[in-house]
């Protein structure tokens, strides 16, 4: 179980960069964002083993997971409406993830960990692709000087540690002290921090800072020699492998927090019909995009405040 | 069951069924020309038509957009922007609104050549694609493309530079100070400046009297030494023969040493006569102001406050079959 839920963190840890963490990462820390990077997993490190949480079924948990699939699902449908399907309304967009979503939650625990070590595979696949295809571009050249404050840099890897570690709390299902929790994390972290550092060495930071999906952008560089190119949507599903990996996450954290596990069936639709309102009028999206790390961080509160484990009890 | 319906509603909705057209409803954009005149827009698209012909679709408009979808009105097909070969901009137009439309539009292929033209007629022969002919004459060269110009200019690393057309062939650059345009550059110093932006693996020509060798670059390492009022560039080439005209017997080591002062001198020469004009036109196209800002973390002084001083070391190692 351990294993499982280790691979199940890889994918949690980097999923909210997509859309919004990596952009806005890159636009406080500029050509400093790899000290944001490295704090920020320092941070997040620092977070999981001072935050000791006892999980309890509760609505309280039921309504933070359902926050964060809320988050994700407005992610993962506005990435696919703005770069591949442009003209298909948001919701015929979003109603195959959320069919395939219950179809898997649905079923048994296992069936999420086997697919999830089945999509680990694929998803390492396309980022060492990415990774061997992108090094060639990446310049230091574009680590111009941008009088970056430090206070910017800190802000940074703040947010750097909200977006990766609250997945991975809000995920648990028992309070487990295993070492394995911290090295996923790094290992994760540190896969984002490459991302951010080829997004900077291949963009510039002024163009990473303004560009909505810059991880989708430097993806557009990657060919397999001169014949094959234009693959970078086959190679940017590794972004919604890891969104729709903690959509699934949180679905299952929901089904434990519950009695009756058919409830999950009409959650999810409800989630489904409040993100196609959200997305519908771009106000929230903004509203999102600027206020995302103050809804992270409260998520984080109420969850240990919630859940926390007393001192003397450890 | 289940699976079988889940995963044909995945295959109906997330393949981009609902986004298609059909191949003859498409018109494949190859090139596009912007021009703004009379507080209008004023493009010419150039499609791809039957039988290795190309139409073009000229309208006007207020706006980008308006000119766009009057001109795919017209065409009485959906313009593909996906395979655009080439985007001409005259001095009339806002570089930077070009710019700015075509990198937030997601249907567009973002390495196209950004080209700058003053010829008066392009598309006069609908036997000619233009925009694949700006395109086989640029090859893979970065200077030209719309990907590396805009991010030139975005990062705010550089002033943009355009490779230029004549309406027959690529060959020299316009320059811009800010947005503003400037300076027209020969094909010659266009080979300066690719020297300099550490990009040439062209030839030069080296005068000895009356008569000229030219050698072939075939490696480059241009470097720029930042100091109190000056800047050193330092040029590094290994470069081989090609032709030898000149009353040389390159058999000899003097000889030969005397061919590489000789395209040393011409090298120094052009290099201070380009940045003189640079500096004359204030116009960073090389990017210089980004590395003193790097330097000395602010920009008291801009790149034409400096004197430049070029150094190049040639150095022939191949002299092709001949001895002699």
């Amino acid at each position: 179980m351990k294993k499982e839920f280790n691979m199940l963190n890889y994918f949690n840890t980097r999923a909210l960069f997509m859309g919004i963490g990596l952009s806005r990462v890159i636009s406080y820390a500029h050509e400093y964002s790899y000290i944001s990077v490295i704090l920020g997993t320092i941070i997040g490190v620092f977070l999981l083993y001072l935050l000791k949480l006892e999980m309890k079924s509760s609505f309280i948990n039921v309504l933070l997971n359902s926050c964060i699939i809320i988050v994700s699902l407005v992610i993962l449908i506005n990435m696919i409406s703005t770069m591949y399907l442009t003209k298909m309304p948001k919701l015929l967009i979003g109603l195959p993830f959320c069919l395939v979503l219950l179809y898997l939650l649905n079923k048994k625990e296992i069936v999420l960990y086997r697919i999830s070590s089945i999509l680990l595979f694929f998803n390492l696949v396309c980022y060492i692709f990415a990774f061997f295809s992108l090094a060639r571009y990446f310049t230091l050249d574009n680590f111009y000087f941008t009088d970056v404050s430090i206070k910017s840099i800190l802000i940074s890897a703040i947010e750097f540690a909200l977006y990766s570690v609250t997945p991975t709390f809000l995920t648990r299902n028992s309070e487990t002290k295993d070492i394995s929790i911290y090295k996923t994390y790094i290992v994760s972290a540190f896969t984002m921090g490459i991302i951010i550092m080829l997004a900077i060495g291949i963009l510039g930071s002024n163009v990473s800072s303004i560009v909505r999906y810059p991880e989708y952008l430097i993806l557009k560089e990657v060919s397999l020699t001169t014949a094959i190119q234009n693959i970078e949507n086959i190679v940017s599903y590794m972004w919604i492998i890891d969104v729709f990996i903690l959509l699934a996450s949180c679905g299952n954290s929901i089904k434990n927090n519950v009695k009756n596990k058919w409830v999950i069936n009409i959650v999810i639709p409800i989630l489904l019909f409040i993100t196609t309102y959200m997305n519908n009028h771009y106000e929230f999206i903004l509203l999102l995009y600027r206020y995302s790390p103050f809804i992270l961080s409260g998520v984080l509160i109420v969850l240990w405040l919630s859940n926390k484990k007393l001192i003397f009890e450890r | 069951m289940k699976k079988i319906l889940i995963l044909l509603l995945c295959l109906f909705m997330l393949t981009g069924c609902y986004n298609y057209i059909e191949l003859d409803e498409l018109a494949v954009v190859s090139s596009i020309l912007i021009d703004y005149k009379d507080d209008a827009y004023k493009v010419n698209v150039e499609v791809y038509s039957k039988e290795d012909t190309v139409e073009v679709f000229e309208s006007s408009g207020t706006s980008l957009t308006e000119s766009f979808t009057i001109a795919e009105e017209m065409s009485k097909q959906k313009f593909y922007f996906r395979h655009i070969n080439a985007v001409m901009i005259t001095d009339n137009v806002n570089v930077e609104d070009i710019i700015y439309y075509f990198f937030r539009n997601p249907d567009t292929n973002d390495n196209f050549a950004f080209v700058y033209t003053n010829a008066e007629k392009i598309y006069e022969d609908d036997e000619v694609n233009i925009g694949e002919l700006i395109k086989n004459n640029i090859e893979d060269d970065d200077l030209c493309s719309f990907f590396e110009i805009m991010k030139g200019y975005i990062n705010k690393l550089r002033d943009i530079a355009l490779p230029m057309f004549d309406g027959k062939k690529m060959g020299g650059i316009k320059a811009y100070k800010m947005l503003e345009p400037k300076e027209e550059f020969s094909s010659k110093e266009e080979e300066i400046f690719k020297v300099l932006k550490n990009k040439y693996d062209g030839i030069l020509h080296i005068n000895c009297g009356d008569k000229d060798a030219i050698i072939n670059i075939d490696s480059i390492d241009t470097k720029y030494n930042i100091e109190e009022a000056k800047i050193k560039i330092k040029v590094k080439l290994k470069t081989s023969i090609q032709e030898m005209n000149c009353d040389l017997d390159i058999t000899k080591v003097s000889d030969l040493k005397k061919l590489e002062r000789m395209a040393e001198k011409d090298l120094n020469e052009d290099i201070h006569k380009f940045m003189g004009t640079l500096k004359e036109n204030e116009s960073d196209i090389l990017g210089i102001n980004t590395l003193i800002r790097n330097k000395y973390k602010k920009l008291d002084k801009m790149f034409n406050d400096y004197d430049y001083e070029a150094k190049a070391d040639i150095s022939i190692y191949k002299k092709g079959l001949l001895l002699k």
